[in-house]
């Protein structure tokens, strides 16, 4: 079926009930305007679709209603009718970068970067600085795929408060300039000096749970691409689908047949999506927290876990709750799992002021649960979530909890 | 239209005008679709609602008030050209008082958000429509919902001691209290229950709470036949065993469940009645054995009793998200599932649901009946293409016949959902077969004297 199809078919179930737009973490903190919930995305791509199919363009200034939606999926779980408003989001971002009307410079620009430079912010090379004195098995065919992900939100997260300091049509209109030269885009994404500190030494603690568990692995260094998942995200799907046989005949070249990954994002891209739009991305994908088979002590520490949306969507993997339960008292958030409330992060380079206001709600959330530390396992829910010292990536509670 | 002065009273972000922004207010869960409106207006305290309605009134401009938008009859829509008034800022829930059993919420504060916040403190409110989670406390208390629960605890107007409202001249006035009896002349409080937003705006609303019961178990028997159905129900009844949840579906139904949720139903059974029973721990196995046991002197298919907090939650689940599951039994999307909603003491169920069965045949429609049984209130869900003139005229007329067999069984033509756009007729046909046409006309005047000049939801229920 082609895309419009699938998405008027979807859109057409819905029967406006209202149920998606009382669980959308983007409605509140957008003014309560139902264009930027739930049920105002689906009502206003369904007439944006029928507007196409009988006229061939699209009137309405849907942009910003579309691309401020998280695919969180909140709104799936609850919708009497079967209907997925945040995949409708993420179509309809496919037919509006076709169409050019509505799309966003900043999506442009991290799209570009990405294809161009394997990186959303064109700094490939600067990713792997974390790794510089680990040994690595070069010869092994199993590689540890970081995508970049930890290592580049001590970057986004400056982005994001340089952009909150600004108005969205002076960041679309720098974005606008910045697209065309993502070689430009390196020289003002500077880090964070602590958010990088911080990344690095997960990634450490992760290669050292992984070696502790007897697993060896080669690392990709300075060559080591993007995984593409924003471009899937953003709607840019041709590009997603080229990006992926690019990474797969780069994977094959390495003789790569294992591939372990360390974040949602991209452990989804390489294990899910992948697999269903490229020809024969045929790599064994796990997640590191799936090999990682050590002793743990039992503590009385009351660990409040935001489960990481994209751990939900297409399978509900609780192996990090398995980890947490194991060291400790788990206490879940009332919104949780297949009732999540995202942590806001993936409104961050497009939407910061409303990536804020989300995480600071979510943030009270799991403050007000009581806990001793706040874990998670998503290095944008990390960063965007950390808003005081007892938050902690899963890694690093795992690395203290080991039997010594 | 000049927008200037609401922009001063609330702001330019909240006073949405572009269209992409103001279309979604044309629909609400019913099959119609609105006016689209001039403009949406988001107010966030009684005094700028109160500078808003001064300034329609002046200007002649149409209101409709807007909660969660679920509403199935049309009421949430625009009939005429005019602004949308939002009440989603009123998210608020300003004080629980579990002693005194009272909480205070803003008018657009959802049910399920209220709840969760009670069961903190062991209590609920106990209106429980199936929409909760979407549903407002303002336009939960403007159609009178009901709910699962309504068998033991009524509909939301057993629930609302005192409300605050805004008049459309702009006047503040609060009814009722926090008390939980008064003697006060008029009760306006009641007056504004079920009043689909037709006289006045509610801004906060002063609810009654109750404890969460101590514990329940529940019952559910299979029937052959739906009257036997509809006697097991009086028989509880006449025995003086009030359940706290009394449900029915038919195979229909119960074939959207498996279908959806993958639970099975035995295979000859046609209908099914889930009965829950309340106590303290000590008194529950006596009590669900009393009810076990008139039910068992019915003509019964099977019966399953159990306290499994886990099976009756997947169970509660599936019968709260049975609508949703009848959705998923659309031949193509875009078709609706069109509610009916009567209601008839619960003596007369057995003669109700079978001429309802027989007037389905008639019609020569795909129709699933279910309901909250436990007071007497029959809904019957018609699937139908709402595109298709032809068939959308037998809806129709089915819906008017639904309506009459109420009427001839002492019933009534809606019993939660309220009026809107689609039971205008129903209405009349309530009054006039009780030969009491004269009430519509008291509506009127009450109308009149609140909205001299018809500002408010106009369109609706007359
Ligand atoms: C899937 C589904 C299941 C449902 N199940 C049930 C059920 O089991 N029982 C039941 O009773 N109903 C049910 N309903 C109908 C509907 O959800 C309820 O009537 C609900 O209480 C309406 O609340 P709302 O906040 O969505 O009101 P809206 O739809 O926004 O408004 C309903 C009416 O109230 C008025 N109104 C809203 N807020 C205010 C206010 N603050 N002041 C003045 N007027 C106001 C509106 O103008 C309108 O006339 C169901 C609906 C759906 C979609
Ligand atoms: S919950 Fe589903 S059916 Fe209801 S408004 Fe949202 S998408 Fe539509
Ligand atoms: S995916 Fe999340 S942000 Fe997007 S519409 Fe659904 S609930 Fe809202």
């Amino acid at each position: 079926m082609n895309l419009l199809n699938e998405l008027m078919q979807e859109t057409e179930k819905c029967i406006n009930c209202g149920f998606c737009e009382s669980v959308c973490p983007t409605l509140p903190f957008m003014g309560y305007r139902a264009t930027y919930g739930a049920r105002g995305r689906v009502f206003i791509s369904r007439e944006s679709l029928r507007e196409l199919n009988s006229t061939g363009v699209i009137s309405l200034n849907i942009g910003d209603s579309i691309f401020s939606c998280l695919e969180c999926y909140a709104c799936y779980y609850v919708c009497p009718a079967g209907v997925n408003p945040g995949k409708v989001s993420q179509m309809m971002r496919t037919i509006i970068n076709r169409e050019n009307k509505n799309r966003k410079n900043v999506a442009d620009m991290i799209v570009r970067a990405i294809i161009r430079r394997k990186n959303p912010l064109g700094i490939r090379e600067r990713m792997s600085s974390w790794a510089a004195d680990i040994d690595f098995d070069r010869k092994s065919d199993t590689l540890l795929y970081t995508g970049g992900m930890y290592q580049l939100m001590a970057y986004s997260s400056f982005l994001s408060r340089i952009e909150g300091k600004l108005d969205v049509k002076t960041v679309e209109r720098l974005a606008s300039i910045l697209k065309d030269k993502p070689e430009l885009l390196g020289l003002i994404a500077i880090p964070e000096r602590r958010m990088k500190e911080r990344m690095e030494k997960i990634l450490r603690d992760i290669v050292f749970l992984l070696k502790r568990s007897g697993i060896d692995f080669n690392y990709l260094d300075k060559e080591e691409p993007y995984s593409g998942a924003f471009l899937y995200e953003l709607g840019y799907m041709d590009e997603f689908i080229n990006y992926g046989k690019y990474l797969r005949d780069l994977f094959l070249s390495r003789g790569i047949k294992r591939i372990i990954t360390l974040d949602p994002h991209t452990h989804e891209a390489l294990k899910i999506l992948y697999p269903k739009y490229v020809e024969n991305f045929n790599f064994q994908v796990y997640h590191y927290l799936e090999l990682i088979n050590l002793q743990l002590r039992k503590g009385n520490e009351r660990f409040v876990y935001h489960q990481p949306c994209h751990f939900t969507m297409h399978e509900d993997f609780d192996v990090p709750l398995g980890f947490i339960t194991k060291m400790g008292v788990t206490i879940l958030p009332d919104r949780n799992g297949k009732s999540n409330f995202c942590c806001g992060g993936p409104a961050e380079l497009l939407y910061p002021k409303l990536a804020n206001s989300i995480s600071n709600e979510r943030f009270k959330q799991l403050k007000e649960k009581g806990g001793d530390r706040i874990i998670t396992a998503c290095p944008i829910c990390f960063a965007n979530l950390s808003k005081d010292s007892t938050v902690f990536d899963i890694s690093e509670v795992i690395r203290e909890y080991l039997n010594k | 239209m000049d927008l200037r002065e609401f922009i001063d009273i609330v702001g330019k972000d909240n006073v949405l005008t572009d269209k992409v922004d103001v279309i979604p207010y044309t629909k609400d869960a019913s099959f119609f679709t609105g006016k689209i409106p001039y403009a949406v207006l988001l107010p966030q305290n009684v005094n700028q609602v109160s500078s808003i309605m001064r300034i329609c009134q002046r200007d002649d401009i149409q209101v409709t008030v807007r909660g969660g938008g679920s509403s199935l009859t049309g009421s949430s829509i625009l009939a005429e050209e005019g602004v949308i008034l939002s009440m989603a800022r009123f998210d608020r829930i300003l004080e629980t008082a579990i002693e005194d059993r009272y909480v205070v919420a803003e008018a657009g504060v959802k049910l399920d958000y209220l709840n969760s916040h009670l069961s903190k403190y062991g209590h609920f409110y106990p209106p429980d429509p199936a929409s909760s989670i979407a549903a407002t406390v303002g336009g939960s208390i403007s159609t009178n919902a009901g709910g699962l629960r309504a068998a033991m605890y009524g509909a939301t107007k057993e629930w609302v001691l005192g409300l605050e409202v805004v008049l459309p001249d702009g006047t503040i006035i609060q009814t009722g209290g926090k008390v939980l009896k008064r003697s006060i002349g008029y009760d306006l409080t009641a007056l504004m229950v079920g009043s689909e937003g037709t006289l006045g705006v509610i801004t906060k609303a002063i609810l009654k709470i109750a404890p969460l019961p101590e514990s329940y178990g529940r019952i559910m028997v299979y029937y052959k036949s739906i009257e036997e159905a509809g006697r097991a129900i009086s028989s509880l009844k006449k025995r003086g065993i009030t359940p706290l949840i009394a449900e029915f579906m038919d195979r229909i139904s119960m074939d959207s469940i498996t279908h959806t949720k993958g639970i099975k139903f035995p295979e000859d059974a046609q209908y099914l009645l889930l009965i829950d029973i309340s106590s303290t721990h000590e008194s529950l196995d006596k009590k669900l054995n009393e009810a076990a046991e008139i039910l068992k002197s019915t003509d019964i298919l099977g019966m399953r009793i159990t306290k499994d907090p886990e099976e009756m939650a997947v169970m509660y689940q599936a019968r709260k998200g049975l609508y949703s599951s009848q959705l998923s039994e659309r031949e193509k999307p875009g078709e609706y599932v069109i509610i009916g909603d009567i209601v008839v003491p619960a003596s007369r169920l057995p003669k109700t649901l079978s001429e309802i069965k027989g007037s389905i045949e008639n019609y020569g429609l795909k129709v699933a009946l279910f309901g909250h049984i436990g007071d007497g209130n029959i809904h019957a869900n018609i699937f139908a293409d709402v595109n298709n003139s032809e068939q959308m005229k037998r809806v129709n007329d089915f819906m008017m016949e639904l309506g009459r067999i109420a009427l001839r069984n002492e019933g009534s033509v809606s019993s939660e959902h309220g009026i809107g756009i689609e039971k205008i007729e129903l209405l009349k046909e309530e009054y006039r077969y009780k030969n009491s046409l004269k009430n519509l006309d008291i509506m009127r005047e009450i109308k009149k004297i609140f909205d001299p000049k018809n500002i408010l939801n106009r369109g609706k229920m007359f």
